[in-house]
């Protein structure tokens, strides 16, 4: 729109309520519904000239969810969740060399069977034009326990126009590795350490007209207690992470290709050093009412932590992890969703592909982590009402 | 899918609502709330009712009460503030007191005098308006929501529709038209521009698959003395009509927006191609001899 006369009636016209398009999430549901997905993930092999001892296989996780949701009232509805998690394999236990003073990875000897449990409820509460939301959350697995809450909001100002939004949440988590006891395998292991994580998060989205809406928001994360991670041969953190995010999301919506844009960009950095930027891209293209396409792409890079090594040195004292997940590296996701409604079902399948490199990060990288992952998610979805 | 349609008369004109929808009940409830939507703002902005938003503000023109109108009204209002700004004064809701003498019913014209001595009552610039408080500082000035309401009703049916999941369909209003999407093979609506000189014929047709379509002519009343047309659209500068342009049609993505634009691009006259022109939004547009500017 380049006429300065065009805008000024189009932005009056837009401030007019009978203009308001209904956003998405702005009403209690009136159904009660339920859904159900399963999604498998699977990670690739470790490369076996890249692995110094331990089983190649990576992990395998199944997931299982299951969602109900139902009005209470007019203007207030419940969610709960239910997800069991099952996983199996190896995972990296440290980074050492190999006879060419290669890095290389030294995984989990045998392979490992884990499964998680994870239950929340979150309840809304809808006013004329605002609406909060309380959750609760409980995930509880072998070595883990987490309990978590939150408490977020939404406010429509400007005639529906603008949002605010804000939250804050806490979860307070409790570590009890296995195999740490005296007689145990891994004697040195601790044996049950709290982890604290508070949230704070704002936002505020504006609709432009009605094919374009823009959100910023800001997030800042602190976690505090055992942030290491007990299974590496050598991993000590500070016990204290800041981090600090500030995300950009644009939408549009095009009528004439009945399709949507959805573009997120995320800048991400933390007291222990990390600069993180992703970009994340949907298609969201409808076929006619009861199909929508959604390719995706998603790039994302990030620097090195502090106290990061690429390999374990046993005789090294002072903070310090060779862990891949606080290395230099870049990451491309590719994926494509297809969703089919038919009356009050939806069926989804959906497929994604990561992979990892050093190459692919925005900076040059000197050394590899060689415990980088590679992985393939399929997963099938159907929701229903009634 | 199937095709509802549902026609009524309101706003002085005949209207019709077309939707597709997945089945005919589901379609038809929706068409029904839409049309109650035009209905209400119908009688919440008639200038004939009594005891109706825009009569209570006129009543107490020249008094010192302000009034205070509801969120709508208030954006209406502001609505009206813009295009009188961005018109340079042309497009204006007090000159609807020039319909005193102005009769486009009977076929003769006012006299200069009477005109004239209507002007001192017309002039948005002389309203005390502060959202939400709009207060008439003379006895006998009018404020009037006609000329963009049914535009806004055809906007706002439209809304409730595409709220409802309406992909397919079109508010029509008398020639103010909403499309809420094209037809379900893709294919965009065939809208007709009346001839302005014989207005049961189209001049041409435009092919419409999102958007609002609205029209301003000379055709809709008028008055013609001595073959000479008469518009209804009024300038409230001179109280007389602008008949340099016979009809502009404007394409834009809310009706409301189309049909200020046209009803200002008449009241510029000569001015108003060049304005349309500047304005970038697709146009059709015949001047009083017959020649067609479009964009």
């Amino acid at each position: 729109m380049k006429n300065k006369t065009l805008m000024a009636l189009t932005a009056a016209a837009l401030a007019l309520p009978g203009m308001n398009q209904k956003s998405e999430a702005s009403e209690a549901i009136t159904d009660f519904q339920w859904g159900y997905q399963l999604t498998t993930y699977q990670e690739e092999d470790s490369v076996k000239n890249k692995t110094l001892l331990g089983d190649v296989e990576r992990y395998d996780i199944q997931v299982h969810q299951l969602q109900f949701a139902s009005p209470l009232g007019e203007q207030r509805d419940v969610t709960l969740n239910v997800t069991t998690e099952t996983m199996s394999g190896a995972s990296p236990m440290g980074i050492g060399r190999d006879a060419n003073n290669k890095s290389a990875v030294i995984m989990s000897g045998a392979s490992i069977d884990e499964s998680r449990q994870d239950y929340s409820a979150n309840l809304r509460q809808f006013f004329k034009s605002s609406d909060v939301a309380l959750s609760v959350g409980y995930s509880i697995e072998d070595d883990y326990q987490a309990l978590s809450a939150g408490l977020s909001g939404n406010k429509h100002v400007n005639n529906d126009l603008t949002t605010l939004s804000g939250g804050i949440s806490l979860s307070s988590d409790g570590i009890t590795p296995v195999e740490s006891g005296v007689n145990d395998r891994f004697p040195e292991r601790i044996d049950d350490e709290p982890k604290v994580s508070r949230t704070l998060f704002a936002g505020v989205s504006q609709i432009i007209n009605r094919s374009l809406a823009v959100q910023l928001a800001v997030n800042v994360t602190s976690h505090s207690g055992f942030l290491s991670d007990p299974y590496k041969l050598r991993d000590q953190r500070p016990e204290s992470r800041d981090q600090w995010s500030f995300i950009g999301k644009i939408r549009y919506f095009s009528r004439k290709l009945n399709a949507a844009l959805k573009v997120d960009a995320r800048w991400y950095n933390d007291s222990w050093g990390i600069n993180a930027q992703t970009v994340d891209l949907k298609w969201h293209q409808n076929i006619g009412q009861a199909i929508k396409v959604i390719p995706t792409f998603r790039y994302y890079s990030q620097s090195q932590a502090n106290f990061y090594y690429s390999s374990d040195d046993l005789s090294r004292t002072g903070f310090q992890s060779s862990d891949y997940r606080l290395s230099p590296y870049g990451a491309m996701t590719v994926g494509i969703k297809w969703i089919t409604k038919f009356k009050d079902w939806s069926l989804s399948l959906a497929w994604e592909n990561y992979q990892s490199s050093a190459s692919l990060a925005l900076k040059p990288v000197s050394v590899e982590n060689p415990a980088l992952v590679q992985f393939t998610r399929l997963s099938f979805g159907l929701t229903g009402k009634f | 899918m199937q095709q509802v349609v549902l026609d009524f008369s309101a706003m002085g004109g005949p209207c019709e609502i077309r939707l597709y929808a997945e089945n005919k009940a589901e379609g038809h409830e929706i068409a029904l709330s839409a049309k109650q939507e035009i209905l209400r703002l119908a009688t919440k902005y008639s200038r004939y009712q009594q005891d109706t938003i825009t009569s209570r503000i006129n009543q107490l023109a020249g008094t010192h009460e302000k009034f205070k109108v509801d969120d709508e009204t208030s954006a209406l209002l502001t609505f009206a503030d813009t295009c009188f700004k961005q018109s340079d004064g042309l497009f204006d809701i007090t000159s609807g007191v020039l319909r005193r003498v102005w009769d486009f019913k009977k076929n003769h014209l006012p006299t200069q005098q009477a005109v004239e001595d209507l002007l001192p009552l017309i002039g948005w610039q002389k309203i005390q308006w502060n959202s939400p408080y709009i207060q008439l500082p003379v006895v006998g000035m009018e404020i009037d929501f006609g000329g963009f309401v049914k535009e806004y009703a055809a906007d706002a049916a439209a809304n409730i529709c595409i709220n409802s999941g309406i992909k397919h369909g079109l508010i029509n209003l008398a020639g103010d038209i909403h499309v809420i999407g094209p037809h379900p093979d893709g294919s965009g609506w065939r809208i007709g521009i009346r001839h302005p000189r014989q207005p049961d014929q189209a001049i041409t047709t435009i092919e419409c698959h999102h958007g609002a379509l609205a029209s301003s002519g000379d055709y809709e009343r008028f008055i013609l003395v001595d073959n000479k047309r008469y518009s209804h659209i009024l300038n409230p500068r001179t109280g007389w009509p602008e008949n340099e342009l016979a009809s502009v049609s404007i394409v834009a993505d809310q009706c409301i927006v189309a049909g200020a634009s046209a009803t200002i691009a008449i009241l510029k006259g000569k001015a108003g191609i060049q304005w349309l022109n500047e304005l970038s939004l697709k146009y059709y547009c015949i001047d009083w001899q017959g020649k067609v500017f479009n964009m």
